[in-house]
């Protein structure tokens, strides 16, 4: 009985050390990820490890007008695959850290600035549609070969394109101008949960410097 | 198992104790993360995506978004929510039925720019086209009429951002291109009859002049110790009233020097003669 009474109390007083001691993690077997580009420069993604956290202002909207500001297919187009957040880590760390490919925000220029995902390059969707005289530059830079009428992507980088969230329209339609530019669907790829999921979930964002 | 005898009152009184503090611990535990005053004050982490002119009322923010409507939302009209969404919205989503009007051919191109530069790292070929050229930049710097210390910062940041290549001879010995001496340069060549006369014997700071008599012929060695801030150009106008000439004294000290930029403070260089008209 006093044996019992010890342990009772043992566990009565370590009950709320555990509590806080409590780790956010990404994964059971990651507490965060540590990516380092080819160029040298490091980033971290880990989660928000206050649990009592909570978003406030933009992200916490319900109700959005639709349109513009629909709901989104799961997939992006035929061919195009829809990943998630952990896929998005990936992608930084295998596809994006070797110079292979990279990881789009397709929202224009002030939301980017205000921040993005680690490691995010900003391309905003406009600049992609056919109405940009200056696509062709920006299509050449993404690795894609033109002589002068036919495209040729077989060297062109992949890419993971994301913009405000399953609600957001911009990533979509940068999807579909390059996929109507001849950007092959196996070389895109859409995380629709965007800046609205990946705040929800505590993850680490970066505020652009320049 | 039951004691036989009446229960140890202090066994009891212990048992009461420790119901009441477990008690109390757990509602301690339970109440904590709905703590008001816990979640509040400690940490707001970083959630850059909340302007501050967004009308969010409490009940907004107490209800984590994405949940399927709940009544609290209604507390700000929707009407509201909408307009403060187009309000920050306006001009950076393009909303569908609006897309080609705002988009005007210099905002896609400078949006273009800002693209072709973020993804060609920190050497843009056509984000920068005017200022391939340092004098061409000078130039146009000295046109507009502006500062020296304003072409001083631009030359500084195009050299440090890669955008114009700075000759070793303008660099000073902390590494900041010496305008002062390329401006000096600049005008002389512009003006070839104003230019300073060679201040040759200058007893400015640094200077040192030694002659020696042999066998009938006087022969001057001149050196310089090298000031914080000089470049080899520097030193040359000052000597020769020409920038372009730090070559000679380069040549003359190329035991010290592995490259005209290569100069320290506190070095003693040795200044040659040059015959030139």
């Amino acid at each position: 009985m006093r044996r019992l009474l010890g342990i009772f109390f043992a566990g009565a007083c370590l009950m709320p050390a555990v509590t806080f001691a409590q780790d956010v993690r990404l994964t059971p077997d990651n507490p965060s990820k540590q990516i380092t580009f080819e160029t040298g420069q490091t980033l971290v993604i880990e989660r928000i490890q206050d649990t009592s956290h909570q978003l406030t202002g933009e992200f916490t909207k319900t109700s959005r007008a639709c349109p513009p500001f629909c709901i989104h297919a799961m997939s992006a187009g035929e061919g195009v695959e829809t990943v998630g957040e952990l896929e998005v880590i990936s992608f930084l760390e295998t596809t994006v850290a070797r110079g292979q490919g990279l990881l789009l925000d397709s929202r224009m220029p002030d939301w980017f600035a205000k921040g993005t995902i680690p490691g995010a390059v900003n391309v905003p969707f406009a600049t992609l549609q056919e109405s940009n005289p200056y696509r062709d530059e920006i299509l050449k830079a993404l690795g894609a070969e033109t002589d002068g009428t036919a495209w040729d992507f077989a060297a062109a980088k992949e890419l993971l394109l994301f913009c405000n969230g399953p609600w957001c329209d911009q990533s979509p339609r940068a999807i579909n101008a390059l996929r109507s530019a001849g950007y092959p669907a196996e070389k895109i790829k859409y995380y629709r949960g965007g800046m609205q999921v990946w705040l929800l979930l505590g993850l680490s964002v970066k505020q652009p410097t320049s | 198992m039951k004691p036989l005898t009446r229960p140890n009152p202090h066994l009891t009184r212990l048992l009461l104790i420790g119901a009441a503090f477990l008690t109390v611990t757990l509602a301690l535990i339970l109440m904590q993360p709905s703590g008001d005053a816990l979640a509040t004050a400690p940490q707001e982490p970083a959630s850059p995506q909340s302007p501050d002119d967004m009308s969010v009322t409490r009940a907004d923010t107490g209800l984590i978004g994405l949940l399927p409507a709940r009544d609290t939302a209604q507390d700000t009209p929707v009407d509201e929510i909408t307009a403060s969404v187009l309000a920050s919205l306006s001009g950076s989503t393009a909303p569908k039925a609006a897309a080609p009007a705002p988009e005007s051919a210099d905002t896609l191109r400078n949006m273009t720019a800002g693209v072709l530069a973020s993804l060609t790292g920190p050497t843009p070929p056509k984000a920068a086209p005017a200022a391939a050229n340092m004098q061409d930049l000078v130039s146009q710097a000295l046109r507009q009429g502006q500062s020296d210390a304003y072409i001083d910062a631009l030359l500084n940041e195009a050299a440090a951002s890669g955008q114009i290549a700075v000759p070793g001879a303008l660099r000073t010995d902390a590494g900041r291109v010496d305008t002062a001496t390329l401006l000096a340069a600049l005008v002389r060549k512009s003006s070839p009859d104003t230019a300073p006369a060679p201040s040759f014997e200058a007893n400015s700071q640094g200077v040192e002049v030694r002659v020696v008599q042999r066998a009938g012929e006087t022969k001057r060695y001149n050196f310089y110790t090298v000031q914080s801030g000089d470049s080899l150009g520097a030193i040359a106008n000052r000597f020769y009233g020409d920038a372009a000439l730090f070559t000679a004294i380069f040549e003359a000290n190329r035991q010290f020097l592995s490259s005209p930029d290569r100069i320290r403070a506190g070095q003693r260089l040795s200044i040659p003669e040059v015959t030139s008209g």
